[in-house]
């Protein structure tokens, strides 16, 4: 058994704090604030909480306020609350209800309301991954 | 796929060896617990493999303890590895403890809830 990645079945729930995770799948109901490298949220799955993560694939549902340098969204997610992204796949039938906010380089991004807010987590992420 | 994951596992839950987690897990399934836990878990089939730790209650029907676990233990089926420590309290129906394995806990046999 892979050891690394961790999962929640679609029976479990779960509410509190998960850190130090490399990679964890969702498939049941979680209520928390994640930090890790990868995380999937399936079709099965709500997730309520912050998420800080390299690597985000959402088919399910999601709530809260993300973090990512990559975010998928498949056609069956539900996203709600605030994306934060450096790169972001959608696909056709993705239901969002959020706000988006492309921070891959702050002096790119043309000027809207995000760079008052978002200053202060965007300036140490310059990095150009072109 | 990702995002999309196998039926026949979807109900197996499994904490990650490198994972640490604070709260409280309630699953209908099976928790496989090689991380850490700070909380109370309660499930049909808790497996505390040898890197895992716990601090909390657990219930659930089948527990296999094979890490540590501090506090209050409660299973139909207790069965306590030889690399296995419990520490706190063990309720349970049926119990067998291998050799090797560290009981400091308050040990008593459960009424059937059935």
């Amino acid at each position: 058994m892979a050891n690394k990645q961790a999962v929640l079945g679609s029976g479990a729930r779960f509410s509190g704090k998960i850190s130090n995770a490399k990679s964890i799948e969702i498939n049941g109901f979680v209520e928390a604030d994640l930090v890790t490298e990868k995380v999937t949220i399936g079709s099965t799955g709500k997730f309520i909480g912050a998420v800080d993560s390299d690597l985000v694939v959402i088919a399910g549902e999601y709530e809260g306020k993300m973090q990512a340098e990559s975010v998928w969204l498949t056609e069956t997610s539900r996203i709600s609350g605030e994306v934060h992204y450096k790169s972001l796949q959608m696909d056709r039938g993705a239901a969002l209800n959020c706000r988006v906010v492309h921070n891959w380089n702050e002096n790119a991004s043309t000027k809207v309301d995000e760079t008052e807010k978002e200053t202060s987590e965007v300036s140490d992420e310059q990095k150009d991954t072109k | 796929m990702l995002g999309r994951t196998n039926e026949t596992d979807t109900e197996k839950s499994i904490i990650s060896s490198d994972m640490k987690i604070k709260g409280k897990i309630s699953a209908e399934g099976s928790l496989v617990l090689l991380g850490s836990v700070v909380g109370d878990i309660k499930c049909n089939s808790l497996s505390v493999e040898g890197s895992g730790s716990l601090k909390g209650s657990i219930e659930a029907e089948v527990i296999t303890v094979s890490g540590k676990c501090d506090g209050q233990v409660s299973g139909d089926f207790v069965s306590v590895k030889s690399t296995g420590k419990i520490s706190g309290e063990v309720f349970y129906e049926n119990i067998s403890i291998e050799e090797g394995a560290v009981i400091e806990a308050q040990i008593g046999k459960r009424q059937n809830k059935k």
